[in-house]
């Protein structure tokens, strides 16, 4: 996909880069704020990625007058500024997520895609459910699921858990991301409660034998997999 | 009170005169009809009726005036009476000795008529007689100029113990109070007030403020800059981060790999802490900068609760939520879940296997209060202030328990932008129960001037 990207410090420009073209991504990249709104008027982008604080003109300002312009195109803030406030004010003036730094660049990657399926997938599609392992059985509709003709007891978050695992597949889930999408808090608790909730989600869906569907990547996250070659 | 006072004062005074000059012109009176009967009795002597009635008829007579002559067998010789009093049967004794006999008749109008008789030589009887109307209007008069006037000079007297109160003592019971606010308040932005009255005081005032200012200024510029680093650290810290992703992503070698994830989870950390310090730091200084919604208590916590539960589950505890109503309160959802969870991070670290946590919602009519209880070991008398403060780590930390002692004073600082309060008590059955008390009011309007507060209806 075609990504805009606004930052001034050029290390980390260059290790976005590095990551969303390695990802297969096409990123331009801008390091101030009115070669960012010119970039953004003129161009079509599939993702803008906007740091808030820049030389000339912040992050919020070009956004404003983009949407203002009526661009549509996503939009990712991505600031040192982390109070709810701010985030809300981003979001107010037409940003779609807003990311802190520092940020793993899995998340920066998840919520990329995150953003552009929202985006790209028009209402019609929204039906499809994603694509479970073999023998699993989803409703989407009354949130249950049944693994081999047996009915798995879910809590409501452990549903939304699993939707966004499911939605992912394969890619690396950041801790914070998922405390963000599943439970919405944009903070970091002090007890491993992540950990638990995945564990415990483990244990009601993993198979007696063989591996995990959800694997753990300590430093980065999680990582769910279907296992169907198997 | 004073008024009370001054009033019963006057009063007196004025009924006590008035009972002073009510009994001098009663005397004053019998004065009055001893001498006209003496120059009446001459004439008597000398000319007969006939000159007292050529003399009391030619004289101009006051209104109330009587006067009569009775010979020896007792008929009326003379009776001269004045409007008003001629309905009057007057029966006057028939023999008298040498003195003045005095008699008083109550009047229909309520006043009384004073007569004075004396015997003649040739056995006649003068009498004469005044009612006392003059006088009591004379007395009425009297009473009202003096209640008048004490009033007034009841309100002059009062005037300089007004001054007093108004220009001595309400400033110094005023500045008294603010000198008692400035000992008290937590931070540097309380000041002597110099608004009013005593120069003297003034700049006093002026003074200690003026070095109160200079050590605000410093302590302002001494945060600001601890806030500017915390908030530029963010920067570099993810530089490091991004690169560390590299090594992770691109690196085999389990060590290597151990080193990375160890430095990640220490990048995760000075995080957490840089986070903690600026919004204590915004709490402290009221400029914590809010998303206020409203939102029901119950939701809010039956959340939280439902995030902690895996993790109480694996530490072998219960973790229990009880509601005794719901309010709906103006609230930041992230800040106030976050000062619940880390009071829930604190729970779980100190309570001991197979205890039991407790989350409780009590709502009464003006605010409500959540509390979270446990069974562990409770908060010893010496930890029940110091555990507020910031980095200060109660005395059951050990060096294995999470955190950075900022848990509690951002708890503090939560509960105080949201003008509550949030404390701690050991309870009876043991274990501790740390509260926040939030007041229910969706009132705005009573917010603080100096904060950034802002409203969003998302």
């Amino acid at each position: 996909m075609t990504i805009l990207f606004a930052e001034d410090d050029p290390e980390l420009a260059r290790q976005v880069l590095t990551a969303m073209r390695g990802q297969g991504h096409a990123v331009t990249l801008c390091t101030n704020g009115k070669q960012a709104l010119s970039l953004a008027l003129n161009r079509e982008w599939d993702v803008i990625l906007m740091d808030v604080s820049m030389p000339g003109m912040d992050g919020f300002e070009v956004v404003k007058r983009v949407r203002s312009q009526g661009v549509v195109a996503p939009v990712i803030f991505i600031t040192a500024r982390a109070d709810v406030a701010d985030r809300v004010e981003g979001l107010a003036i037409g940003g779609d997520d807003y990311l802190t730094k520092p940020f793993a660049m899995a998340e920066l990657a998840a919520r990329v895609s995150a953003l552009h399926r929202r985006f790209k997938r028009a209402p019609a599609t929204n039906a499809s459910s994603p694509l479970a392992p073999r023998g699993w059985r989803l409703d989407s509709v009354k949130r249950s699921v049944s693994i081999d003709g047996k009915a798995v007891e879910l809590q409501p978050r452990e549903w939304s858990l699993l939707d966004v695992f499911l939605n992912n597949e394969g890619r690396v889930l950041t801790k914070s991301y998922l405390l963000d999408e599943v439970w919405n808090i944009r903070f970091d608790p002090g007890t491993n409660v992540v950990d638990a909730a995945v564990f415990r989600l483990r244990k009601k869906l993993d198979p007696v034998e063989g591996p995990s569907h959800i694997e753990t990547r300590r430093g980065e996250g999680y990582v769910f997999h279907r296992h169907d070659e198997v | 009170m004073v008024l009370t006072i001054v009033v019963v004062a006057v009063s007196m005074m004025c009924w006590f005169t008035s009972w002073l000059i009510g009994s001098s012109l009663g005397s004053i009176s019998h004065a009055v009809i001893e001498d006209d009967l003496g120059e009446y009795s001459v004439l008597y002597e000398n000319g007969g009726v006939e000159q007292i009635r050529k003399l009391y008829s030619a004289g101009s007579h006051e209104r109330g005036h009587v006067m009569c002559v009775i010979d020896a067998k007792g008929t009326d010789l003379l009776a001269m009476q004045s409007e008003g009093i001629e309905s009057l049967k007057l029966s006057l004794p028939v023999t008298m000795p040498d003195a003045t006999v005095w008699k008083t008749y109550p009047l229909h109008d309520g006043g009384t008529l004073l007569m004075g008789g004396r015997a003649m030589k040739d056995g006649a009887q003068l009498w004469f007689g005044r009612t006392d109307r003059e006088d009591r209007m004379i007395l009425n008069q009297v009473q009202i100029q003096f209640f008048l006037s004490a009033i007034v000079s009841a309100v002059l007297a009062m005037l300089p113990v007004l001054w007093f109160g108004r220009w001595v003592l309400r400033p110094v019971r005023s500045f008294m109070e603010s000198a008692r606010i400035l000992t008290e308040a937590e931070k540097l932005d309380e000041r002597l007030r110099v608004d009013d009255g005593i120069p003297e005081l003034r700049e006093f005032a002026l003074a200690l403020n003026s070095s109160l200012d200079r050590a605000a200024s410093l302590t302002e510029e001494l945060e600001a800059a601890n806030d500017q680093l915390a908030h530029e650290l963010r920067t570099p810290l993810a530089r490091v981060r991004g690169n560390i992703d590299v090594v992770l992503a691109h690196y085999g070698d389990p060590a290597g790999r151990e080193a990375a994830v160890l430095s990640i989870e220490e990048i995760e950390r000075s995080t957490a802490l840089i986070q903690s310090i600026l919004a204590v730091r915004a709490g402290d200084t009221r400029s914590m900068r809010l998303h206020l919604e409203a939102l029901s208590l119950k939701d809010l916590l039956t959340d939280i609760c439902e995030l902690y539960t895996a993790a109480a589950e694996q530490r072998d505890l219960s973790l229990e939520l009880l509601v005794t109503g719901d309010a709906t309160v103006l609230v930041d959802r992230q800040r106030l879940q976050q000062a619940v969870s880390n009071l829930l991070d604190n729970a779980l670290a100190y309570t001991p296997p197979h205890g039991l946590v407790t989350v409780l919602l009590d709502v009464e009519p003006e605010h409500a209060t959540i509390h979270v209880r446990d069974n562990g070991p409770g908060v010893t008398e010496s930890d029940h202030a110091r555990i507020w403060r910031r980095f200060m780590r109660g005395s059951a930390a050990s060096a294995s328990t999470p955190g950075i002692g900022l848990g509690l004073a951002l708890v503090k600082a939560v509960a105080h932008v949201h003008r509550g309060e949030a404390g701690v008590v050991n309870r009876p059955e043991g274990g501790a129960d740390f509260w926040i008390r939030l007041p229910t009011s969706l009132d705005l309007g009573n917010r603080g001037p100096h904060s950034a507060w802002q409203h969003h209806n998302s």
